[in-house]
Protein backbone atom coordinates (compact mmCIF):
# COMPACT_ATOMS: atom_id res chain seq x y z
CA UNK A 1 0.00 0.00 0.00
CA UNK A 2 1.54 3.28 -1.07
CA UNK A 3 1.19 6.13 1.52
CA UNK A 4 1.16 10.07 0.28
CA UNK A 5 3.84 11.76 2.29
CA UNK A 6 4.66 14.83 0.86
CA UNK A 7 2.78 17.71 -1.59
CA UNK A 8 4.55 20.81 -2.42
CA UNK A 9 2.41 23.29 -4.22
CA UNK A 10 3.84 26.38 -6.30
CA UNK A 11 1.42 28.73 -7.48
CA UNK A 12 1.48 32.22 -8.08
CA UNK A 13 5.01 32.62 -7.07
CA UNK A 14 5.13 31.29 -3.89
CA UNK A 15 6.04 27.56 -2.53
CA UNK A 16 4.01 25.80 -0.39
CA UNK A 17 5.42 22.24 1.71
CA UNK A 18 2.91 20.18 3.29
CA UNK A 19 4.19 17.36 5.26
CA UNK A 20 1.71 14.51 5.26
CA UNK A 21 3.77 11.62 7.59
CA UNK A 22 5.71 12.08 10.70
CA UNK A 23 8.02 9.43 9.11
CA UNK A 24 9.06 11.47 6.30
CA UNK A 25 12.87 12.89 6.69
CA UNK A 26 15.97 13.53 4.72
CA UNK A 27 16.15 9.82 4.73
CA UNK A 28 13.43 8.72 3.28
CA UNK A 29 13.72 11.46 0.51
CA UNK A 30 17.07 10.84 -0.28
CA UNK A 31 17.07 8.10 -2.71
CA UNK A 32 14.54 9.86 -5.05
CA UNK A 33 16.85 12.97 -5.38
CA UNK A 34 19.48 11.05 -6.38
CA UNK A 35 17.89 9.22 -8.57
CA UNK A 36 16.32 12.22 -10.47
CA UNK A 37 19.50 14.41 -10.27
CA UNK A 38 21.59 11.39 -11.89
CA UNK A 39 18.69 10.83 -14.74
CA UNK A 40 19.47 14.49 -15.77
CA UNK A 41 23.04 13.34 -17.02
CA UNK A 42 22.35 9.93 -17.53
CA UNK A 43 20.54 10.20 -20.54
CA UNK A 44 22.41 12.74 -22.70
CA UNK A 45 22.73 11.05 -26.28
CA UNK A 46 25.13 14.27 -27.70
CA UNK A 47 26.79 16.55 -26.11
CA UNK A 48 24.52 19.52 -26.53
CA UNK A 49 21.97 17.41 -24.86
CA UNK A 50 24.21 16.65 -22.00
CA UNK A 51 25.32 20.24 -21.71
CA UNK A 52 21.84 21.57 -21.83
CA UNK A 53 21.08 18.63 -18.89
CA UNK A 54 23.87 20.27 -17.06
CA UNK A 55 22.25 23.43 -17.13
CA UNK A 56 19.15 21.90 -15.49
CA UNK A 57 20.93 20.62 -12.95
CA UNK A 58 22.05 23.78 -12.13
CA UNK A 59 19.15 25.27 -12.10
CA UNK A 60 18.01 23.18 -9.82
CA UNK A 61 20.68 23.70 -7.15
CA UNK A 62 20.38 27.48 -7.87
CA UNK A 63 16.47 26.99 -7.26
CA UNK A 64 17.06 25.19 -4.03
CA UNK A 65 19.37 26.99 -2.39
CA UNK A 66 16.94 29.84 -3.10
CA UNK A 67 14.32 27.96 -1.60
CA UNK A 68 15.97 27.58 1.56
CA UNK A 69 16.16 31.40 2.34
CA UNK A 70 12.43 32.17 1.06
CA UNK A 71 9.12 30.42 -0.39
CA UNK A 72 8.82 33.67 -2.03
CA UNK A 73 9.98 32.68 -5.56
CA UNK A 74 9.21 36.11 -7.37
CA UNK A 75 12.67 37.04 -8.25
CA UNK A 76 13.70 33.93 -9.19
CA UNK A 77 10.91 32.62 -11.63
CA UNK A 78 11.60 36.31 -13.17
CA UNK A 79 14.99 35.37 -14.11
CA UNK A 80 13.41 32.67 -16.02
CA UNK A 81 10.19 34.78 -17.40
CA UNK A 82 7.99 31.98 -15.47
CA UNK A 83 5.69 34.12 -13.19
CA UNK A 84 2.31 32.02 -13.08
CA UNK A 85 2.49 28.26 -13.15
CA UNK A 86 1.28 25.85 -10.61
CA UNK A 87 3.05 22.18 -9.92
CA UNK A 88 1.92 20.00 -7.46
CA UNK A 89 4.49 17.23 -6.51
CA UNK A 90 3.60 14.30 -4.64
CA UNK A 91 5.24 11.40 -2.80
CA UNK A 92 4.02 7.78 -2.37
CA UNK A 93 6.01 5.24 -0.50
CA UNK A 94 4.99 2.11 0.46
CA UNK A 95 5.07 0.49 3.89
CA UNK A 96 8.49 -0.79 5.46
CA UNK A 97 8.45 -4.23 4.41
CA UNK A 98 6.97 -3.50 1.24
CA UNK A 99 10.01 -3.86 -2.04
CA UNK A 100 8.36 -0.08 -2.81
CA UNK A 101 9.40 1.41 0.47
CA UNK A 102 11.97 4.30 0.45
CA UNK A 103 12.29 3.57 -3.66
CA UNK A 104 8.33 4.43 -4.25
CA UNK A 105 7.10 6.71 -6.90
CA UNK A 106 7.22 10.48 -6.72
CA UNK A 107 4.73 11.97 -9.04
CA UNK A 108 4.54 15.74 -10.73
CA UNK A 109 1.58 17.52 -12.59
CA UNK A 110 2.84 20.32 -13.80
CA UNK A 111 1.13 22.45 -17.34
CA UNK A 112 2.01 20.79 -20.47
CA UNK A 113 5.46 22.54 -22.58
CA UNK A 114 7.02 22.80 -18.57
CA UNK A 115 7.87 18.74 -19.12
CA UNK A 116 11.83 19.69 -18.21
CA UNK A 117 11.61 22.84 -16.04
CA UNK A 118 8.51 20.99 -14.32
CA UNK A 119 10.46 18.38 -12.88
CA UNK A 120 13.58 20.65 -12.03
CA UNK A 121 10.97 22.69 -9.84
CA UNK A 122 10.28 19.21 -7.79
CA UNK A 123 13.68 18.10 -7.57
CA UNK A 124 14.42 21.60 -6.33
CA UNK A 125 11.37 21.33 -3.71
CA UNK A 126 13.04 18.27 -2.35
CA UNK A 127 16.92 19.27 -2.63
CA UNK A 128 15.54 22.53 -0.44
CA UNK A 129 13.59 20.71 1.76
CA UNK A 130 14.98 17.06 2.43
CA UNK A 131 19.13 17.68 2.67
CA UNK A 132 21.30 18.97 4.76
CA UNK A 133 24.00 21.26 3.03
CA UNK A 134 26.05 18.21 3.21
CA UNK A 135 23.64 15.81 1.34
CA UNK A 136 23.43 18.96 -1.24
CA UNK A 137 27.27 18.83 -1.67
CA UNK A 138 27.38 15.25 -2.07
CA UNK A 139 24.86 15.17 -4.73
CA UNK A 140 26.28 17.58 -6.26
CA UNK A 141 29.43 15.91 -6.50
CA UNK A 142 27.63 12.63 -7.84
CA UNK A 143 26.11 14.95 -10.77
CA UNK A 144 29.59 15.85 -11.56
CA UNK A 145 30.97 12.38 -11.67
CA UNK A 146 28.25 11.37 -13.75
CA UNK A 147 28.67 14.18 -15.99
CA UNK A 148 32.15 13.62 -16.39
CA UNK A 149 32.10 9.84 -16.93
CA UNK A 150 29.40 10.64 -19.61
CA UNK A 151 31.81 13.81 -21.05
CA UNK A 152 34.80 11.33 -21.48
CA UNK A 153 32.67 8.50 -23.90
CA UNK A 154 32.54 12.03 -26.40
CA UNK A 155 36.54 12.77 -26.68
CA UNK A 156 37.92 9.16 -25.70
CA UNK A 157 38.08 6.66 -28.02
CA UNK A 158 37.90 3.63 -25.34
CA UNK A 159 39.30 1.29 -27.95
CA UNK A 160 42.92 3.10 -28.39
CA UNK A 161 43.12 2.25 -24.51
CA UNK A 162 42.15 -1.60 -24.62
CA UNK B 1 44.88 43.32 -17.92
CA UNK B 2 41.96 43.92 -15.18
CA UNK B 3 38.93 41.72 -16.73
CA UNK B 4 35.97 43.00 -14.41
CA UNK B 5 35.62 45.01 -11.14
CA UNK B 6 33.32 43.30 -8.42
CA UNK B 7 31.69 44.80 -5.28
CA UNK B 8 30.28 43.79 -2.44
CA UNK B 9 28.48 46.67 -0.72
CA UNK B 10 25.86 48.13 0.74
CA UNK B 11 23.82 44.54 0.52
CA UNK B 12 24.62 44.57 -3.17
CA UNK B 13 26.44 42.49 -5.27
CA UNK B 14 27.37 43.81 -8.40
CA UNK B 15 29.93 43.06 -11.27
CA UNK B 16 31.30 45.87 -14.54
CA UNK B 17 33.06 44.17 -17.10
CA UNK B 18 36.42 45.90 -17.90
CA UNK B 19 37.64 44.15 -20.96
CA UNK B 20 36.46 44.57 -24.21
CA UNK B 21 39.11 42.86 -25.78
CA UNK B 22 37.98 39.71 -29.16
CA UNK B 23 39.97 37.69 -25.99
CA UNK B 24 37.57 38.42 -23.29
CA UNK B 25 36.23 34.95 -23.35
CA UNK B 26 39.82 32.92 -23.18
CA UNK B 27 40.29 35.50 -20.77
CA UNK B 28 37.67 34.43 -18.70
CA UNK B 29 38.23 30.81 -18.76
CA UNK B 30 41.29 29.58 -19.79
CA UNK B 31 42.64 30.39 -16.03
CA UNK B 32 40.01 27.56 -14.98
CA UNK B 33 42.29 24.74 -16.99
CA UNK B 34 44.36 24.92 -13.78
CA UNK B 35 41.52 22.73 -12.14
CA UNK B 36 43.40 19.69 -14.17
CA UNK B 37 46.47 20.15 -11.79
CA UNK B 38 46.68 16.42 -10.58
CA UNK B 39 45.79 16.45 -6.71
CA UNK B 40 46.18 13.20 -4.61
CA UNK B 41 44.19 12.99 -1.43
CA UNK B 42 44.57 10.65 1.23
CA UNK B 43 40.42 10.24 2.04
CA UNK B 44 37.42 11.07 0.76
CA UNK B 45 36.90 13.28 3.29
CA UNK B 46 39.49 15.42 2.33
CA UNK B 47 38.52 15.21 -1.37
CA UNK B 48 34.93 15.97 -0.09
CA UNK B 49 36.23 19.00 2.02
CA UNK B 50 38.18 20.13 -1.37
CA UNK B 51 35.31 19.85 -3.63
CA UNK B 52 32.98 22.20 -0.86
CA UNK B 53 35.94 24.33 -1.33
CA UNK B 54 35.59 24.51 -4.98
CA UNK B 55 31.62 24.59 -4.79
CA UNK B 56 32.44 28.03 -3.61
CA UNK B 57 32.48 28.90 -7.53
CA UNK B 58 28.80 27.63 -7.91
CA UNK B 59 27.94 29.90 -4.85
CA UNK B 60 29.34 32.73 -5.91
CA UNK B 61 27.54 32.76 -9.37
CA UNK B 62 24.32 31.87 -7.55
CA UNK B 63 24.43 35.14 -5.61
CA UNK B 64 25.24 37.17 -8.62
CA UNK B 65 22.13 35.56 -10.31
CA UNK B 66 19.59 35.84 -7.36
CA UNK B 67 21.15 38.37 -5.34
CA UNK B 68 21.05 36.52 -2.63
CA UNK B 69 23.39 37.90 0.09
CA UNK B 70 23.86 35.95 2.91
CA UNK B 71 26.70 34.33 1.62
CA UNK B 72 28.01 37.33 1.16
CA UNK B 73 29.26 38.08 4.34
CA UNK B 74 33.00 36.34 3.49
CA UNK B 75 33.94 38.81 1.11
CA UNK B 76 32.66 42.31 1.65
CA UNK B 77 34.64 44.87 -1.03
CA UNK B 78 35.88 46.07 -3.85
CA UNK B 79 37.99 43.74 -5.94
CA UNK B 80 39.67 43.88 -9.49
CA UNK B 81 39.66 40.65 -11.06
CA UNK B 82 42.83 40.44 -12.94
CA UNK B 83 44.40 38.20 -16.18
CA UNK B 84 47.76 38.50 -16.28
CA UNK B 85 50.32 35.85 -17.98
CA UNK B 86 47.54 33.07 -18.07
CA UNK B 87 46.61 33.39 -14.58
CA UNK B 88 43.81 35.00 -12.86
CA UNK B 89 43.89 36.83 -9.62
CA UNK B 90 42.27 39.23 -6.93
CA UNK B 91 45.19 41.71 -5.38
CA UNK B 92 44.79 40.85 -2.09
CA UNK B 93 42.74 37.60 -1.99
CA UNK B 94 44.82 34.53 -1.25
CA UNK B 95 42.03 33.08 0.43
CA UNK B 96 40.71 30.04 -2.46
CA UNK B 97 36.98 29.86 -1.13
CA UNK B 98 36.73 33.51 -1.54
CA UNK B 99 38.76 33.22 -4.78
CA UNK B 100 36.33 31.05 -6.04
CA UNK B 101 33.10 32.61 -5.02
CA UNK B 102 33.93 35.87 -6.27
CA UNK B 103 35.23 34.62 -9.71
CA UNK B 104 31.83 32.90 -9.75
CA UNK B 105 30.29 36.42 -9.44
CA UNK B 106 31.80 37.70 -12.07
CA UNK B 107 31.38 35.38 -14.54
CA UNK B 108 27.23 35.45 -13.58
CA UNK B 109 27.92 38.92 -13.80
CA UNK B 110 29.20 39.11 -17.38
CA UNK B 111 27.66 35.97 -18.61
CA UNK B 112 24.11 34.40 -19.47
CA UNK B 113 23.33 31.58 -16.90
CA UNK B 114 23.60 28.92 -20.01
CA UNK B 115 26.91 29.73 -20.45
CA UNK B 116 27.69 29.59 -16.75
CA UNK B 117 26.19 26.93 -16.08
CA UNK B 118 28.31 25.47 -18.85
CA UNK B 119 31.52 26.40 -17.68
CA UNK B 120 30.89 25.39 -13.90
CA UNK B 121 29.95 21.97 -15.80
CA UNK B 122 33.22 21.91 -17.11
CA UNK B 123 35.01 23.00 -14.37
CA UNK B 124 33.89 20.82 -11.81
CA UNK B 125 34.26 17.93 -14.31
CA UNK B 126 37.75 19.12 -14.57
CA UNK B 127 38.08 18.87 -10.84
CA UNK B 128 36.86 15.37 -10.59
CA UNK B 129 38.75 14.54 -13.34
CA UNK B 130 42.01 15.76 -11.76
CA UNK B 131 41.48 13.83 -8.51
CA UNK B 132 43.28 10.87 -7.64
CA UNK B 133 42.59 9.11 -3.96
CA UNK B 134 45.73 6.99 -2.49
CA UNK B 135 43.56 4.02 -1.14
CA UNK B 136 41.94 1.91 -3.31
CA UNK B 137 39.13 1.72 -1.28
CA UNK B 138 38.08 5.05 -1.38
CA UNK B 139 38.77 5.16 -5.00
CA UNK B 140 35.81 2.33 -5.19
CA UNK B 141 33.64 4.01 -3.57
CA UNK B 142 33.56 7.44 -5.24
CA UNK B 143 33.75 5.96 -8.81
CA UNK B 144 31.22 3.09 -8.01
Amino acid sequence: MKEKMLEITLKNNHVKIAKLDDRLDPDYIFPFLEKGLSSYVDQASDLESLFANYNYLTYIYFLAEYLKTTDDLTHFLDLEGYKHISIKLTIEIGEENDSHYKTGTMKVNYPDGFMKLGYAYALSFLLAYATYEDDMLYLHMLTSIIFFSQLKKFFIDEEAYA
Amino acid sequence: MKIAHISIVDHQLSVKRLDYSSAFMRHLIYPLTGFTKMTYYHDFAELFEDYRVTYALGRGAYAMFCQEMSQCELAYGEYDLIYEDNVMFIPGIKDRQIFLFLYGAALSGMLPFEIVSDILAGAFAMFLASTQLERKDDQDALYA
